[in-house]
């Protein structure tokens, strides 16, 4: 039922040229040199340390590896991380 | 900016959470629409901040899951009002200085004419008083352009006033009218100036009495207004030949001599320029209160000049004075003759320059030693010549 939803969510926002991560609840990393990344619809912080930073997403989470990681602002929907950062990477 | 503006007036506090996994109580507190700024983990626990307004929700959180809340720090308005409300006197004082800096600014205590020549700056200051201004007056309770029109209609003399006010002294910028001379309209004679040898004479009407180098005297007339109608051959017998009476007109040049005088003792005393000093000091109706500067001279011989400043104040009126000192050193010197003589030549020709005014010199001035060469001063006059119209206009008067 709730894939059938994603799908028919997802075929609506390519035919309607909308974007996805507004109508489909994905997240939306933008990424500012290696010093700044802002991540727009996430789901909670999993696990933070300063080497490292796990966010819930709505289908699995994001791991960013780094030094010195520090959240600057973290609102409902909205996470803006500021440090050095190594590597994104994605897991189911 | 903004933000930091909006984090002073809302209040922000800095909190730690300690303990193990404190992620959960954020991923809550996020939940429950909380912003969180700064976050940064430290071997201590969690540091962050929140707004003041979401403390009591966020430490509820915090309890429910068996966490404690410290708060680290507090910014922003909300905290500063414990300290104001602490200092209520210090506050109160600031705004009371603040209320009669501006309630004591807010009179004229000073007004300063500038401008005027030959209207009496008295009467400058009457009219001006007259419509509001003056000194100790409130400035809500006169208009500026209200005084300028006022005192333009009042004092006839004047073709401009303007009115400034900067703090609590007002200034008086007036333009005096240049009337014209008033002309002599009735029957005139035209008299000498001055005493002179006539070099030319130019009469536009009337009759002359002087010709080309006679030696007149001030007060002569030189072209007069009574006019002897000449007889001729071909008028009739009975015609009357009565002298009449017209406004004499014409030039006169004449030559002029002037004489300048200088003197030079050859062993003087004079006193040279050193150093100046200021004393500024308060003369209330109790006595002077110094404010500051030496108030006693400091010098044996000095030049003094005192600027007064009157104003009224609700105890009585008070005068700010300043008093400006110059040092005189006394030197005793020495000349030769020919020094002296060359001081007392210039000092001739000073005098010369004052009786001169506006009049051109013909040729270089003649100088005269009176002095002896066995007295201690050098007397020098010098003599010059000038071509000058001397005829001036004197009505006739009838006896």
């Amino acid at each position: 039922m709730e894939k059938r939803r994603e799908v028919i969510g997802r075929v609506m926002a390519e035919f309607l040229e909308i974007p996805k991560d507004l109508v489909l609840d994905i997240p939306k990393l933008s990424i500012i040199g290696r010093n700044e990344i802002y991540v727009e619809n996430h789901k909670g912080i999993i696990e933070y340390y300063p080497h490292r930073l796990r966010i819930n997403l709505s289908r699995g989470f994001v791991e960013i590896e780094g030094s010195d990681l520090e959240i600057k602002a973290l609102m409902t929907d909205e996470m803006y991380i500021g440090g050095i950062i190594n590597s994104i990477k994605y897991h189911d | 900016m903004a933000k930091r503006f909006f984090e002073q007036v809302g209040g922000i506090i800095s909190v730690l959470l300690p303990g193990e996994n404190p992620e959960k109580v954020i991923n809550m507190a996020l939940s429950r629409g909380i912003i969180i700024t700064d976050l940064k983990q430290r071997p201590d626990g969690m540091h962050f901040k929140i707004r003041s307004s979401a403390y009591t929700a966020l430490k509820s959180i915090a309890e429910e899951n068996g966490y404690s809340l410290e708060i680290v720090d507090k910014r922003g308005l909300p905290f500063y009002k414990a300290i104001l409300k602490r200092r209520m006197g210090f506050i109160a004082g600031g705004i009371i200085f603040i209320l009669s800096l501006y309630l004591l600014s807010s009179f004229v205590m000073f007004i300063e004419i500038n401008g005027n020549q030959s209207v009496d700056a008295t009467r400058i200051l009457q009219s001006a008083a007259r419509h509001g201004l003056q000194p100790g007056a409130p400035k809500w309770t006169f208009s500026r352009s209200e005084i300028e029109k006022n005192m333009l209609m009042e004092i006839e003399e004047l073709s401009y006033v303007c009115v400034e006010i900067k703090g609590i002294s007002a200034s008086i910028k007036v333009v005096e009218k240049v009337l014209p001379k008033e002309d002599i309209t009735g029957p005139c004679h035209m008299v000498a100036a001055k005493d002179g040898v006539i070099n030319e004479i130019l009469v536009l009407e009337g009759q002359s009495r002087v010709s080309a180098g006679d030696v007149v005297s001030r007060g002569d007339i030189l072209i007069s207004g009574i006019v002897t109608p000449e007889t001729n051959p071909y008028m009739p017998a009975d015609a009357v030949n009565l002298p009449y009476a017209v406004r004499a007109r014409g030039f006169v040049k004449a030559q002029i001599w002037y004489e300048g005088y200088g003197e030079c003792h050859l062993r003087e005393v004079i006193f040279k320029k050193g150093k100046t000093e200021t004393a500024h000091r308060l003369i209330t109706p109790w006595g002077k209160v110094a404010l500051s500067g030496n108030q006693k001279p400091g010098f044996e011989y000095y030049s003094s000049k005192k600027y007064n400043r009157h104003f009224k104040a609700l105890w009585g009126s008070m005068t700010y004075e300043k008093e400006f000192r110059q040092e005189k050193i006394r030197v005793v010197a020495e000349y030769s003759e020919q020094q002296g003589i060359k001081v007392a030549r210039q000092k001739a020709m000073q005098d010369l320059q004052k009786k001169l005014k506006n009049n051109k010199a013909v040729g270089k001035p003649e100088m005269d030693i009176l002095s002896s060469p066995s007295e201690p001063i050098i007397r020098v006059k010098l003599i010059v010549e000038t071509s000058e119209n001397i005829a001036i206009a004197e009505p006739i008067i009838d006896e």
